[in-house]
């Protein structure tokens, strides 16, 4: 069972893509996708990637993987594992 | 002794394809998603047989007509382009003869992309410091939509063809252009590559099969390193030439894409007003986006003798390179 912790880590990473994405708030959870979200394309990506950037700072752009991160769940994993969040 | 940028021109290929003819032709690509990330709603494509040295002439010839330069007295032909004549010989040593250059001029090319036009800067720049040129045509001409699959929506929504043409000479003041920033990062050379080479016009029919021979691009990959990288290379810049941000009238970066430069604008917090964009009908046209940029800044009225402008490029290599020009 997730701890409130990481139900609030998944929420604020959902919440990003959101903006990024410019999707209704509360629109994706972590179950969601590149294959259940339209716009999280080959461009919709970059969108994502620079959000985070803005949320977390330079840094994430070193993180080799994140760019062929294919889920909601892949990104928060990622970001867990560099202990970015 | 210094070196000036005396005159830009450009040349677009005739034939526009827009947004609207590819979506006609795939009916599933949603420019309403595709159009607000890049920003282009157009783009130039080269015919058939139409290759990258053609435009390098059109835009030679247009400077020369308009300045009313003799031929006779350019000592130096440099050449930024990928997508060459030929494997070999170097496209440049064509040029040369297709434009009239005496035979004492030096000419090569520079296999780089979006950051060959720094690059060619830099060496030309170098060639006059050194007393080696006096006036030296920087060509720039690029053919990537021979490379680009007709399925592939990132990268023939983006990339257009164009070529253009810079006359840079001795100068005895030194308002001109420098210092200069450069660096490489082969570790990415496979994020923007043709694995295979691709001859050109002829044969593309038979080649269009070959993913071998198209681009392939890695968008996502090459974003990350742009935020990573551009906003340090403009720091370094700023350090090497002693100057701040608000000392830097202009900024014109290698025109990628709107989501590339909202992104190096935020991360470095530069005023819009001060970051040129150009990219709308013309899309990103590689070595010679920076140039175009130059130019459509001149033709707009944008900036004025004096001012001080950052030039920036980035991608494939991966490679990067940053100066300053005094206008």
């Amino acid at each position: 069972m997730n701890s409130k912790v990481d139900i609030n880590i998944e929420r604020e990473v959902c919440g990003i893509i959101e903006n990024a994405l410019d999707l209704e708030a509360g629109s994706i959870s972590i179950e969601d996708s590149k294959k259940t979200i339209e716009q999280w394309d080959s461009l919709g990506v970059l969108s994502i990637l620079g959000a985070l950037e803005e949320k977390y700072g330079n840094e994430i752009t070193s993180i080799n993987d994140l760019p062929s991160a294919e889920s909601v769940k892949d990104i928060v994993e990622i970001l867990k594992s560099h202990k970015i969040i | 002794m210094y070196a000036k940028i005396s005159q830009i021109e450009y040349y677009l290929p005739q034939k526009i394809v827009t947004n609207e003819d590819l979506a006609k032709e795939n009916p599933e690509w949603d420019f309403s998603l595709i159009e607000p990330k890049t920003g282009i709603v157009a783009r130039h494509i080269t015919d058939r047989h139409e290759r990258a040295s053609d435009l390098a002439v059109r835009s030679a010839e247009k400077l020369f007509q308009k300045r009313q330069i003799e031929t006779d007295s350019i000592d130096a032909l440099i050449f930024c382009t990928q997508s060459p004549d030929y494997v070999l010989p170097t496209t440049a040593c064509i040029l040369q003869d297709r434009l009239g250059l005496p035979i004492s001029t030096a000419a090569f090319d520079l296999n780089l992309g979006c950051s060959a036009y720094i690059y060619g800067l830099a060496v030309a720049s170098s060639l006059i410091k050194g007393g080696v040129s006096e006036r030296i045509l920087l060509l720039c001409a690029e053919t990537y939509s021979k490379y680009v699959s007709d399925t592939d929506r990132t990268a023939r929504t983006i990339f257009g063809d164009a070529g253009t043409a810079t006359l840079i000479e001795r100068s005895n003041n030194n308002k001109s252009i420098g210092p200069f920033v450069l660096g490489s990062d082969g570790k990415g050379y496979d994020k923007i590559i043709v694995p295979e080479w691709n001859l050109g016009s002829d044969n593309n029919d038979k080649m269009a099969e070959n993913s071998n021979r198209r681009l392939y691009l890695d968008g996502a990959a090459i974003f990350m390193f742009t935020m990573q990288r551009v906003p340090k290379c403009v720091n370094e810049l700023l350090e090497k030439s002693k100057n701040t941000i608000d000392d830097v009238d202009l900024f014109v970066f290698h025109q990628a894409t709107k989501v590339v430069i909202d992104n190096i604008v935020r991360i470095l917090s530069l005023e819009e007003s001060k970051v040129f964009r150009g990219y709308e009908k013309i899309g990103n046209t590689v070595s010679a986006s920076i140039p175009i940029a130059l130019k459509q800044v001149e033709n707009q009225n944008l900036i004025k003798r004096g001012d001080l402008i950052m030039l920036v490029g980035f991608g494939v290599g991966l490679s990067w390179g940053a100066c300053l020009i005094q206008w």
